[in-house]
């Protein structure tokens, strides 16, 4: 009973905090009205430490969305979670999440924005290594040493800002921005958003970070800590849209979109693909951000949030009933079964996609529209919307592994919705997804975008969807003759589902020239040179010396005694004269 | 890049998509050109809080947009028509801007072939 009071309570001041946040943001949005609330802690040497905060219709609505899903998970963690032992602990871990968050999210100050990435990153290492086995631990160190890169940039931000007497970088954005200091801290600022965001090349920890438990997975790792690296360059975006590395982070997360949709095509394991997906919608909201569009970049980032949340929730469910079995290739038909967790995986699944008027197509196609407004190169272009075709192949694959073909776990088997505590928190979502498409195109475009394209330009989604339409369903029926046929590409699918070796990049491949060095030097200087000079080396000296004085003490006592009396002697001989 | 498939035989002329026009706005025209007067005033959009990059020659219909927003938040489907008179006007801007970019293409062109260039 204490357990279950903890979880609903819990669930209660996120959902209370959540709506109150809610109508905050209607009258601010309305008013548009931003609160800077500021407390001196120190002051020394014209540089002032102070504890800031910051209340806009962006912190505001933000913070809704986050404690909406936060609420979400924690009341469908009650029955995921059940069978834990620490369920106290899970608690804990998942609001000292949201706090990391909320604290991030209303920070115009370099230090408290620090005080929650870190929190962030902390917080997800120990969920990460949650399920304490030795998976879970390469995980967790994977994700926590990639996010410490940022959190090394950000530090680095702190120490150059101190220059400028205040860390209340909100400041500086508008009229330092020619200063060619500015230019520094922005591309440790882009590096450090690439490493939350898990661009090229730090794609590999999020995949890894799947070793989470799932409820954790939907919160996390694919609607609220991934996209604190977008939001950071959202509040710093008027800083940076002059800068020539905002270019290449055009680049980069166009690569990152693109690789992690075919990527997923090649896996199999459920939440991966989930993982992959979240990762290629996150280049996504990258890529249209370095283009100087923010607004549309945190458009696309709550609607996700929203779908990605569910599309997680639904996968844990159908894990749960698939006796932890996460293998895309066990199941089918599962439509049949639990009909109300399929409704909510197509819904989300078809968001995603950008199926009108879902929540993710509001977004979706106004960022496709606006890069075909743009003037841009036909690379970025081919990325683009290559990529939605690719969002759309995988996903028609995985409805159909999920829903269309065959289950293939056990011969007798009886699957069911099993928890409505689940599916009522999916619920919850479930209407969000609906809604919050239209709902936040009416609300958060004060100055709506004109769209003035051809006929063909205006389809080009529909085309590239309905192609990726078609290779889904085509791949999903792939029989054992073509997946021999495979074998011929062997090489370029290994590099294809591989992510482009990048976890080997971050891994192996990088350990082995540290652990190589290590080894040298422990050699050469723990066991050599150091060695020589002080352990062994000194050890030796001091043996010699005591062995020569251990054979003059020992072998030539007689000496001793002889001098002894010898000088005795003399000394008596001195007396009488 | 959808834009630019339309602007790409300009760089024959080394004309591209952000380059201003070059030449007397008069040439070619029998009527005598008006130039376009901006109907909002700045007291308004200061006081309206628009940001410089939206101030153009619509931004009379964007304010029109802004108040009903603000009369009608959050049930702003009932602002379609305000919305609808702004992107209207936005999109003949850009007409009007295209149009420009052709014919200063077009002089370009015209003046390559009265020096013998082209």
């Amino acid at each position: 009973m204490k357990k279950i009071s903890n979880f609903f309570f819990s669930f209660f001041f996120c959902f209370i905090f959540s709506m109150i946040n809610f109508f905050f943001f209607v009258y601010f949005i309305m008013e548009n009205m931003t609160f800077f609330l500021e407390w001196e802690i120190i002051s020394f040497n014209s540089m002032s430490i102070v504890m800031s905060i910051l209340l806009d219709w962006m912190s505001l609505l933000f913070m809704m969305f986050v404690l909406m899903i936060s609420s979400s998970v924690i009341y469908y963690s009650k029955s995921y979670m059940s069978s834990e032992l620490n369920l106290n602990r899970f608690i804990i871990l998942v609001l000292l999440f949201v706090f990391s968050m909320i604290l991030l999210i209303i920070s115009p100050n370099m230090i408290s924005i620090f005080l929650g990435w870190d929190g962030l990153g902390l917080v997800s290492y120990c969920l990460v290594i949650y399920y304490q086995n030795i998976k879970s631990y390469n995980a967790g160190m994977l994700t926590a040493l990639s996010n410490r890169i940022g959190d090394v940039m950000i530090l680095m931000v702190i120490s150059w800002m101190m220059n400028y007497g205040s860390w209340n970088y909100i400041f500086f954005l508008n009229f330092m921005n020619n200063d060619y200091m500015m230019k520094i801290i922005g591309f440790l600022l882009i590096v450090a958003a690439m490493t939350k965001s898990a661009q090229i090349p730090f794609s590999s920890w999020l995949p890894a970070a799947m070793a989470a438990p799932t409820p954790v997975s939907s919160l996390v790792h694919s609607s609220t800590l991934v996209t604190a690296g977008v939001y950071l360059l959202i509040r710093f975006n008027l800083m940076l849209v002059d800068m020539f590395f905002l270019k290449i982070l055009l680049l980069l997360s166009g690569l990152t979109m693109f690789m992690a949709g075919i990527s997923a095509n090649y896996e199999f394991d459920l939440k991966k693909i989930i993982a992959l997906s979240t990762l290629s919608q996150l280049g996504l909201m990258m890529s249209i951000l370095s283009m100087g569009m923010p607004d549309l970049a945190f458009y696309h980032l709550l609607t996700h949030a929203m779908f990605k949340a569910l599309l997680f929730m639904c996968a844990g469910v159908i894990i749960h009933m698939m006796n932890d079995i996460q293998d895309i290739r066990y199941m089918g038909g599962i439509s049949m079964y639990i009909p109300l967790t399929s409704l909510c995986m197509n819904i989300s699944n078809l968001a995603l996609c950008g199926i009108p008027f879902l929540a993710g197509f509001y977004s979706k196609d106004l960022i496709l529209e606006m890069v075909s407004m743009s003037n841009l190169n036909l690379m970025i272009f081919f990325l683009y919307y290559f990529s939605t075709g690719l969002t759309m192949y995988y996903t028609i694959r995985l409805l159909f592994y999920l829903m269309v073909n065959d289950y293939n776990l056990m011969v007798l088997y009886n699957l069911y919705d099993e928890d409505y505590t689940m599916l009522k928190s999916m619920f919850m979502l479930l209407f969000m997804s609906l809604v919050v498409g239209s709902f936040l195109s009416w609300m958060i475009f004060n100055y709506p975008y004109m769209i003035y394209l051809s006929i063909n330009m205006k389809m080009m989604v529909i085309y590239v969807m309905l192609i990726g339409l078609l290779m889904g369903y085509l791949v999903s029926n792939m029989k054992i003759y073509s997946m021999n046929k495979f074998l011929m590409t062997y090489s370029l699918s290994n590099f294809l589902s591989l992510m482009w070796f990048m976890p080997s990049l971050s891994t192996y491949s990088l350990n082995i020239y540290f652990l190589k060095m290590g080894h040298k030097l422990s050699k050469n200087v723990d066991m050599g040179w150091s060695e020589l000079y002080s352990g062994q080396g000194m050890y030796n000296i001091i043996k010699n010396y005591s062995v020569f004085y251990n054979f003059y003490q020992m072998n030539n006592f007689k000496i001793y005694l002889f001098s002894f009396f010898f000088w005795m002697l003399i000394f008596y001989l001195m007396l009488l004269l | 890049m959808g834009q630019i498939m339309g602007s790409y035989n300009a760089r024959n002329v080394d004309l591209y998509m952000d380059d201003k026009p070059t030449f007397n706005p008069q040439d070619g025209f029998s009527f005598e050109r008006k130039q376009r007067e901006m109907i909002a005033r700045d007291e308004d959009l200061i006081s309206a809080r628009i940001p410089p990059s939206k101030r153009d020659y619509c931004a009379h219909h964007l304010l029109e947009y802004q108040v009903c927003r603000y009369k009608n938040m959050p049930m702003l489907y009932r602002c379609a028509h305000e919305k609808h008179n702004y992107l209207n006007c936005e999109h003949q801007d850009y007409v009007l801007r295209m149009k420009e970019f052709e014919r200063e293409r077009r002089l370009r062109l015209r003046e390559n072939r009265l020096v013998g260039v082209a």
